[in-house]
């Protein structure tokens, strides 16, 4: 062959090299084909593609693999399944992404002190399934609980339905094992209720990985209730749903899960494979989950019947069996992927209102992505206030995505000046970080960066997240709008 | 060599605590104790101690004194009890804020009439604040049912020791918005930081609450048959066992709820284990003793000092903790009472100290014991002291993560000094990354 016409061999990667030589040669992906994968998150709206992906199995895996990383002054993006919807987990200062989908071994499993003491890469099912049949579950459960990773679930403090009653993710890990930028381990808490002096688990859990890597955690479970009961009551409006939703709380009910979904998320998923049978005529559907003992919950359910009946509902259907339960729950677990049949995209919003709220949220949210000509349909936590907005487009459209984004940022204006915040459960990560500064003075702004700098004075964590780029140090961030 | 507080410094203070503060010089004019009334008043008096590097204390309970001030070195004693008030409340949100020197009692009097309560029961709630509640991580028996004040506290207002307004969570129930610092101030004993306004989520409160007590057996068969409890379908309230000295151990547990689970619940435990129920003023009564008699035996009537430790570990090490720690506890020669949260995995163990012992040697004791026999930590627990201090033996990488974190916010190690028990650490040598500007 003439040398001239030789493909170059792209310059060596001492760190990854080095990484390899530490932890195995298949621990360490370089190909630019296999890194694709790992250019973005659940936030399809901007990509870049990472210098490696390393995939340890272990929490000395990830320090040593840390360390050199630190020691090349290489960013560091901690990943699990990359479901996130944020932008937490994209590299967009390149950088090593360091995924924990080999990490997924529960190494405690406690029935009596109610514990678990898992890796994080273990998918968030995968713990309930673990521990179900010794009467437990862990509360948490996103809407993507099949595929995402606790780890994820602590980087972003994730919430999902039943956080209505038995709250965020932070409120269920007891301790946490974390590789600090510098690939030193620390442990934070334990499995003993309190930690000593500090309660650092709460300024790890909703870190966003930019404070270290959180490889294991000690996780509080909880017994499973004697009854389940769901609750499915159709309104010919929105804003009959959400006065229920208010009228359930004020009289004293205390329901696991209270969920909304609109006309247009009904439509969606009606026509799509997780069809659940909600009546196609309804403006809104309120899921109510109530639990506990038989009695506590017929009582509830009376109290629920009763509201709603005086709101005069289309439909109003109530079930304790399980497969029923599953149905009705089906279309409400899968809506944001009935979505993909609206368009290609989704971007699936986050953001927070005081439940009193709710109706003028969402018609501001309406009003909002109709101006920019934007499809808007909602699911939302309604009893936390917690919205969802979904805007359904084409990535392909440059004109759309801009669209897009111009009303993912009146949005969340719009929710702040009702006295809400940017994210109840996504994060900030590069989705919001430019809009931090509606909810926290340049005072607040200053002293995360100091406590971040504190921590990880390279600034080599998850850089470009969470904080507004000026405040991100000195590289710049990188990354390309998908369009 | 006493070192007095100038009269310059004192005028200043008297500025800085406002028309409605109040400024007192210690006997020896080595210690103010400055009264403010407002968030201002604080970032004034925490500038001047910064920047005459006199430690601060702070001091939230309205009655007895933080010891924590050494004599004739210089001190200002930071009295936060008049900077109280309901700031906001959303009823319809079940969201509260509220100054830092807030009863208890003032939030749950203001939350019940609209059938709501912040589910949290410190002892002595008419004199004990939001602020010092969440400092000191306060709980009482409903922790078993509803979790400590980390469950509630979804915002707060801060000033930290450079005099600067902070706000961390806000009025969302649901966030996750940045760094989670609100709590991160629940337990930090006011030494990150001085805790200016609360913002709480709050619950309904319970139609009805039936508490069911049972008597005969030693504290080892209660504490089984309060396991017993907890694998029954209706979860409690509360749950402990009480053992006064001279006294049988009883297993005391709470349901809340509507009338006819809370009654169902209730004749279920009495077919289990033979029980009384306790109802109205009688329920307090036993709830205040759950809380409050570790806190003081003696303190008011006999003038007697108490010991009391607390000990956590995991739930199926309690027993093995608990009996530790009386092994400890008897060798001083003092009958030894108990109050165990088998769910919480906590007790209390509280004696009469007559004969004197020092406080912190019997905590690192009985620390060495717990830890010992059940993996488990100890900490005193005194009601007027500000601090509890940590024991954790040789420094780990997760405590040069607390004095990191300490350090951050208070380099100058003035804010409630002696949580930690290294001095807190330098800032890392490495190179630190510069901001960009725009």
């Amino acid at each position: 062959m003439n040398p001239a016409t030789r493909t170059p061999s792209p310059p060596r990667d001492t760190a990854a090299e080095e990484i390899a030589a530490a932890l195995g040669r298949d621990s360490v992906e370089t190909a630019p084909e296999h890194l694709l994968a790992y250019e973005c998150d659940g936030l399809a709206l901007l990509k870049e593609r990472p210098r490696m992906v390393i995939l340890p199995r272990s929490t000395d895996e990830v320090a040593r693999a840390v360390s050199i990383l630190h020691r090349h002054h290489i960013p560091i993006v901690p990943r699990g399944s990359g479901t996130g919807l944020s932008g937490g987990a994209t590299p967009v200062r390149g950088g090593a992404v360091v995924s924990l989908a080999r990490m997924r071994r529960l190494l405690e499993f406690d029935p009596v002190d109610r514990l678990a003491h898992v890796e994080l890469g273990m998918v968030n099912l995968d713990l309930t399934g673990h521990v179900a049949r010794h009467g437990l579950s862990y509360a948490p459960d996103p809407s993507s609980q099949a595929a995402c990773t606790l780890g994820g679930n602590v980087a972003l403090n994730a919430g999902g339905p039943h956080c209505f009653k038995h709250g965020s993710t932070t409120l269920h890990v007891m301790g946490l094992t974390i590789v600090l930028s510098t690939g030193e381990v620390a442990e934070v808490g334990g499995p003993e209720p309190d930690p000593q002096a500090y309660d650092l688990r709460s300024l790890f859990v909703g870190s966003e990985g930019t404070l270290g890597i959180a490889t294991e955690a000690w996780l509080r479970l909880q017994p499973l209730p004697e009854v389940v009961e769901t609750i499915l009551v159709s309104f010919a409006s929105m804003d009959a749903a959400c006065r229920a939703v208010a009228a359930i709380v004020d009289a004293g009910v205390e329901p696991a899960a209270l969920e909304i979904l609109d006309d247009r998320t009904i439509e969606a998923i009606e026509a799509s494979v997780f069809a659940a049978g909600y009546p196609r005529d309804a403006a809104a559907v309120l899921l109510v989950e109530l639990e506990g003992s038989d009695l506590a919950v017929a009582h509830a359910s009376g109290q629920v019947g009763a509201i709603c009946g005086a709101l005069g509902p289309l439909l109003i259907q109530a079930s304790r069996e399980e497969e029923e339960r599953r149905r009705l729950w089906k279309g409400r677990k899968g809506a944001f992927g009935a979505m993909g049949r609206v368009a290609p995209d989704l971007y699936v919003m986050d953001c927070v209102v005081p439940r009193s709220k709710l109706p003028e949220a969402l018609a501001g949210v309406r009003a909002i992505c109709d101006e920019r000509r934007v499809r808007n349909a909602n699911v939302f936590h309604a009893g936390d206030g917690n919205l969802h907005p979904n805007i359904s487009y084409d990535g392909r459209d440059a004109d759309e995505v801009r669209r897009v984004l111009d009303a993912g940022r009146a949005i969340a204006e719009w929710c702040v000046s009702l006295g809400g915040t940017l994210s109840g459960e996504h994060g900030i990560g590069i989705e919001k970080n430019e809009y931090l500064p509606l909810v926290f003075g340049e005072a607040e702004l200053m002293g995360f960066r100091e406590l971040r700098l504190a921590l990880d004075p390279a600034f080599l964590m998850n850089p470009g997240k969470l904080l507004p780029r000026r405040l991100c140090g000195e590289i710049a961030v990188n990354g390309r709008r998908n369009s | 060599m006493t070192s007095r507080l100038p009269k310059e410094l004192l005028d200043e203070l008297k500025e800085a605590a406002g028309s409605a503060g109040r400024v007192r010089r210690s006997e020896d004019e080595a210690h103010a104790e400055v009264r403010v009334s407002d968030a201002d008043g604080i970032a004034r008096v925490l500038r001047i101690s910064g920047r005459e590097r006199i430690p601060v204390f702070t001091r939230l309970f309205p009655f007895g004194a933080v010891e924590r001030a050494q004599a004739g070195i210089r001190s200002i004693l930071l009295d936060m009890t008049a900077h109280s008030g309901i700031v906001r409340y959303s009823a319809s949100d079940r969201v509260l804020t509220a100054r830092a020197g807030t009863p208890l009692a003032d939030i749950s009097a203001a939350a019940a009439e609209h059938r709501q309560r912040l589910p949290v029961d410190p002892p002595a709630p008419r004199a004990m604040t939001i602020g010092e509640a969440v400092a000191k991580n306060e709980w009482g028996p409903l922790r078993t049912g509803w979790g400590t004040l980390r469950n509630y506290v979804i915002g707060c207002q801060v000033v930290l020791p450079n005099g600067t307004l902070w706000k961390s969570g806000g009025p969302s129930v649901k966030s996750a918005t940045g760094y989670d610092f609100h709590r991160l101030q629940v337990g930090a004993l006011e030494s990150l930081a001085v805790g200016s306004e609360f913002t709480v989520r709050l619950t309904t409160a319970p139609v009805v609450r039936v508490g069911v007590v049972s008597h005969g057996g030693t504290f080892p068969t209660m504490l089984g048959r309060a396991f017993r409890v907890r694998e029954l379908p209706d979860p409690p309230a509360a749950l402990f066992v009480l053992e006064r000295a001279g006294q049988a151990p009883r297993l005391c547990t709470l349901y809340e709820g509507v009338p006819a689970a809370v009654d169902r619940a209730a004749s279920r435990l009495e077919g289990l284990f033979a029980g009384e129920r306790v109802m109205g003023s009688a329920l307090d009564t036993l709830l205040d003793e759950a809380r409050e008699a570790p806190l003081e035996p003696g303190f008011r009537t006999l003038g007697i000092p108490g010991l009391t430790v607390r000990l956590t570990c995991r739930p199926s090490r309690l027993l093995d903790a608990v009996e530790a720690a009386q092994r400890v506890l008897e060798d001083l020669e003092s009958p030894v009472n108990l109050c165990a949260h088998p769910d919480v995995a906590a007790a209390d163990l509280w004696i009469a100290n007559r004969a004197g012992a020092d406080s912190s040697a019997v905590q690192e004791q009985v620390a060495a014991a717990v830890a010992a026999a059940a993996g488990g930590a100890v900490r005193l627990r005194r009601p007027h002291e500000t601090h509890g201090g940590v024991r954790t033996g040789a420094p780990t990488a997760g405590l040069r993560l607390l004095e990191r974190v300490k350090h951050h916010f208070d380099p100058a190690n003035l804010l409630n000094p002696g949580v930690l028990p290294y001095p807190a650490a330098p800032a890392a040598a490495t190179p630190r990354a510069e901001v960009q500007s725009t």
